[in-house]
C-alpha cells in the first residue's frame, strides 16, 4: 500500500515540470516573450506563440536527447518531437544563419532558400561546392528534394497566409519543421535571445548562454549611457517606394533601437509594431526638419536619392549630410549582414546608431553595419 | 429623358463641370497632412515670405504636382477609354483592351522582381533608380505590347484585334504571374505598391515629360472627332459618307495607347476611370457626338481622378489608401446609377 502511494508520488513528480535538465537549468528566457520552455527529466518542451501578426496558434516542440530515443515521454497533442543534437539542418530564412554561425554550427547546414538574400560568404562557397542545397525558389517549395536531403530539422518562419506558408506543407510530408517567432519580438535583445532556442537543438546551450550574456551585458552598458541624455536628435527612417512610404511603427524593432541609442524617433507615439504606409507629403511634414535620416531603402548615395525624387533634397537631414544607411555589409547579390549577424548582435547595431547620434559617447567605435550616404 | 438639359443648352453643364474641377482641385490642395486655408495656399504659391517654408514646400512640391498629375492623368485615361469604346463600338472597352496595362506590368515586374534582385549593380551602374526605373520599364513594356498588337492591325478586322489584344493581355499577365511566383515577399510588396497606382510620385521633374506626351495624345484625339462619329454608325455607313475607317481607327488606337501607356508608366495601372468617365459623359449630355463627348469626358475624367485621389489620401486620418481601390469604389456606384437612369445605351452606340 505504502509502496503504491510512493510510486504515485514519484510518477506525479516525473510528470511535473522541473527546472533541471540533466543537471542544468537552461535555457530560461528573460527578454523573449513569444517563447516558453518547460524542463522535464527526459526532455524539454518549447511552446512558441505569436508566430505572425494576430496568430492564435501555439506550436509545441519536444527536444529529446538522442540517447533517450527509445522512451517516448507523454507529450501534449500535436507536439513535434526532435531528437538532439541535430545533424542536418535546413534554414528557411537568412536570420537563422546568423544564429547558427554564432553557435559555430554552420557545418550542419545542408539546405537554404533564396541564396541571393544570404550575406555569409561561407554559405555561398558551400552552395557552389554543392555541400549546401537550395530548397526553395520564391513560392516553389521543392518538397521532394527536401525529403531526399533527410534533414533532422527545418527552421522556418511564417507570415500566416498564402503560398509563402511552407510549414503546413512540410509538416504534412512528415518533415521535422520548427517555427520560430523571433522576428515578431519587439525589442532587439528579445530577438537575440532566441539564440538559446536555436542552441537547444544542437545541445549548444552553454555556448548560447555565454554568447547571449555578453551581448546583453554590452547592450545594457551602452543603453545606460543614453538613459539620462537630454538632447535627443530627431530621427526618421525608410524611403518611399512606388508611392507608399512604409514608416516603422512606434513599437517596432527599429524604434526601440533609435530610443536606446539616444535618438528621438518621430513616430515614437505610434502603437504599431509593424510599418505604417504613409504618403510622402505626410512624412515630409513631420520629418522635413529632423536631424537624422536612417535606412533610406537601398539608396547608396545622394545622387541616387535625387535621381529617384528631387524632393529628397528638401529634407534638413539631406542638406546637412546626416543620412545613414545600413548597407555597409551588403553582399554584391543583395544579402545584408545586418539581418544575419546583426540580429544576433544587436549591441553592434546599437553601437553604430549611438556613434551616429552621439559620437562623443562612443568615440572609438567604427561603424559596422551603417555607412553615411554622400 | 433628360430633355430639360437640351432646352437649356449644354453650356451650363460645361460651366458646372469646370467649376467642379476647380473646386475639387482647390480642396485637394488645401487638405493633406495638415489642412490649410485657401488664402494660405495662394500665399504659398505666390511665394510670400510670411508663410512657414515647410508648408510652402508642401504646397509647391507635393500638393500642386499631385493635383496637376491627377487632372492630366484622369483626362488622359478618360479620353483613351472613349476612343476605345467608339473604335470597338463596345461599351465595355477601356484604355487597356490592347494590353498596354499588362505590358507595363510586365516591364515593371521584370525591373523589380528580376533585375533588382539579380544584381542591384545593374541599376546602380545605369544610375536609374526608384521612380525613373519604374517609369522607363513600364513605358518600354507598354510600347512593346502595343507594337505587337498594332503590327497585326492590317491583317485582321477590328473585332479580331480586340480579341487578339485580350489574348495578348492574358498571355503577358501570366508571365507576370510566373515572375511573382518565383519572388520573395519583400520584392512583391514593391511590385504590389506600384500596381495600386499613385499620382503623388510624379514631381516637377517628371511633369515636363508627362504633360506634353498627354497633350499630344489629346490634340490627336481632337483631329479624330468627325471620323469617330462616323465609326459609331458602322463601317459600311462610315465609308459610304467618305470616312476612311482604317486610318481613323489606327490613329485612334495609337492616340489612346499613347495616353494610357504614358499614364500607366508614370502613375501605375489606374483602372476604372477610363471606362467610367465616357459613360458619365454620355449620361450627362445624352449624346454620342464626339464634339461634345471629348471635352466632357476629359473634364469628368479629371474630376473623378481628383476625387479618388482625395479619398485615397484620407485627409485627417493617419494612413493612406490604395488609389486603385478608391477609383473603383467611388466610380462603380456612379456608373451603375447612370446606366439604370439611362435604361438603354443602344442608341449611343449606333
Amino acid at each position: 500500500m505504502y509502496l503504491r502511494i510512493l510510486l504515485t508520488i514519484c510518477l506525479a513528480a516525473l510528470a511535473e515540470p522541473t527546472t533541471s535538465f540533466a543537471g542544468k537549468e537552461w535555457p530560461t528566457f528573460q527578454y523573449a516573450k513569444n517563447i516558453q520552455v518547460d524542463h522535464f527529466p527526459t526532455h524539454r518542451l518549447f511552446s512558441i506563440e505569436n508566430t505572425y501578426r494576430h496568430s492564435k496558434e501555439r506550436y509545441q516542440f519536444a527536444l529529446i536527447p538522442k540517447k533517450n530515443r527509445g522512451t517516448l515521454p507523454d507529450l501534449p497533442e500535436g507536439t513535434l518531437v526532435i531528437y538532439t543534437p541535430v545533424d542536418r539542418v535546413v534554414a528557411m530564412t537568412t536570420t537563422f544563419i546568423g544564429f547558427i554561425d554564432a553557435l559555430d554550427q554552420q557545418h550542419r547546414i545542408i539546405g537554404v532558400t533564396e541564396p541571393q538574400y544570404i550575406n555569409d560568404p561561407k554559405i555561398h562557397q558551400s552552395l557552389e561546392a554543392g555541400r549546401i542545397q537550395k530548397v526553395q525558389a520564391g513560392a516553389t517549395l521543392d518538397i521532394e528534394r527536401m525529403l531526399l536531403l533527410e534533414p533532422d530539422l527545418i527552421l522556418a518562419t511564417t507570415v500566416g497566409a498564402g503560398s509563402f506558408q511552407v510549414q503546413p506543407r512540410l509538416a504534412r510530408a512528415g518533415l521535422p519543421v520548427v517555427l520560430s517567432a523571433e522576428y515578431m519580438e519587439e525589442s532587439p535583445l528579445a530577438r537575440a535571445e532566441w539564440i538559446k532556442f536555436i542552441a537547444a537543438f544542437f545541445e549548444a546551450d552553454e555556448k548560447a548562454e555565454i554568447v547571449f550574456h555578453q551581448i546583453a551585458n554590452r547592450y545594457q552598458k551602452l543603453q545606460a549611457k543614453t538613459k539620462e541624455i537630454q538632447n535627443r536628435p530627431t530621427v526618421f527612417s525608410g524611403a518611399p517606394y512606388a508611392g507608399a512610404w512604409y514608416v516603422p511603427g512606434g513599437r517596432s524593432y527599429i524604434a526601440q533601437f533609435i530610443h536606446d541609442a539616444g535618438g528621438d524617433y518621430l513616430w515614437k507615439s505610434d502603437h504599431t509594431t509593424g510599418a505604417i504606409p504613409l504618403d510622402f507629403e505626410r512624412v515630409f511634414r513631420k520629418a522635413a526638419t529632423a536631424d537624422f535620416w536612417i535606412d533610406p531603402s537601398s539608396y547608396k548615395n545622394q545622387q541616387q536619392l535625387v535621381k529617384a525624387d528631387q524632393r529628397f533634397r528638401k529634407f534638413h537631414a539631406f542638406k546637412t549630410n546626416r543620412i545613414f544607411n545600413n548597407t555597409r555589409q551588403m553582399h554584391p547579390q543583395g544579402g545584408n549582414n545586418i539581418w544575419e549577424r546583426g540580429i544576433v548582435h544587436p549591441e553592434e547595431v546599437l553601437a553604430d546608431l549611438m556613434q551616429i547620434f552621439h559620437p562623443e559617447l562612443i568615440p572609438d567605435h567604427e561603424l559596422i553595419y551603417y555607412e553615411p550616404i554622400k | 429623358m433628360l430633355t430639360h438639359y437640351k432646352s437649356l443648352g449644354r453650356w451650363p453643364i460645361f460651366v458646372i463641370l469646370c467649376l467642379a474641377a476647380f473646386v475639387i482641385a482647390l480642396i485637394s490642395i488645401c487638405l493633406g497632412s495638415e489642412p490649410l486655408a485657401p488664402a494660405t495656399v495662394f500665399q504659398c504659391i505666390a511665394g510670400s515670405d510670411s508663410v512657414d517654408p515647410i508648408l510652402q514646400q508642401i504646397v509647391v512640391d507635393f500638393r500642386l504636382p499631385r493635383v496637376l498629375t491627377a487632372l492630366i492623368a484622369g483626362a488622359a485615361l478618360a479620353t483613351a477609354g472613349l476612343l476605345m469604346q467608339t473604335i470597338f463600338r463596345n461599351p465595355l472597352a477601356d484604355p487597356f483592351v490592347l494590353g498596354v496595362n499588362s505590358g507595363a506590368s510586365l516591364g515593371v515586374a521584370i525591373a523589380l522582381l528580376v533585375l533588382t534582385p539579380a544584381g542591384i549593380s545593374l541599376t546602380t551602374n545605369l544610375n536609374f533608380s526608384g521612380q525613373t526605373l519604374i517609369v522607363l520599364s513600364a513605358t518600354a513594356g507598354a510600347a512593346a505590347t502595343l507594337f505587337i498588337v498594332l503590327s497585326l492591325f492590317q491583317r485582321v478586322d477590328i473585332m479580331s484585334l480586340l480579341i487578339i489584344g485580350l489574348m495578348i493581355s492574358y498571355a503577358v499577365s501570366s508571365l507576370v504571374s510566373i515572375l511573382i511566383f518565383f519572388s520573395m515577399a519583400e520584392r512583391l510588396q514593391s511590385f504590389l505598391n506600384w500596381s495600386f497606382g499613385d499620382f503623388g510620385s510624379v514631381g516637377w521633374l517628371h511633369l515636363p515629360v508627362f504633360g506634353p506626351a498627354i497633350i499630344i495624345g489629346l490634340v490627336a484625339t481632337l483631329f479624330l472627332m468627325k471620323p469617330l462619329d462616323a465609326l459609331l454608325l458602322g463601317q459600311e455607313y462610315a465609308e459610304s459618307i467618305g470616312t476612311r475607317t482604317k486610318p481613323a481607327r489606327f490613329f485612334g488606337l495609337l492616340a489612346a495607347s499613347l495616353l494610357a501607356g504614358t499614364v500607366t508608366g508614370f502613375c501605375g495601372p489606374i483602372g476604372f476611370l477610363g471606362i467610367a468617365a465616357p459613360h458619365l459623359a454620355r449620361f450627362l449630355f445624352n449624346t454620342s457626338t464626339h464634339r461634345i463627348l471629348i471635352p466632357a469626358t476629359l473634364l469628368i475624367g479629371g474630376i473623378l481622378a481628383l476625387t479618388a485621389d482625395l479619398f485615397a489620401r484620407a485627409p485627417g486620418l493617419d494612413f493612406s489608401l490604395p488609389l486603385n481601390a478608391i477609383t473603383a469604389l467611388i466610380g462603380a456606384p456612379v456608373i451603375i446609377l447612370a446606366l439604370i437612369r439611362q435604361r438603354s445605351m443602344k442608341h449611343l452606340f449606333g
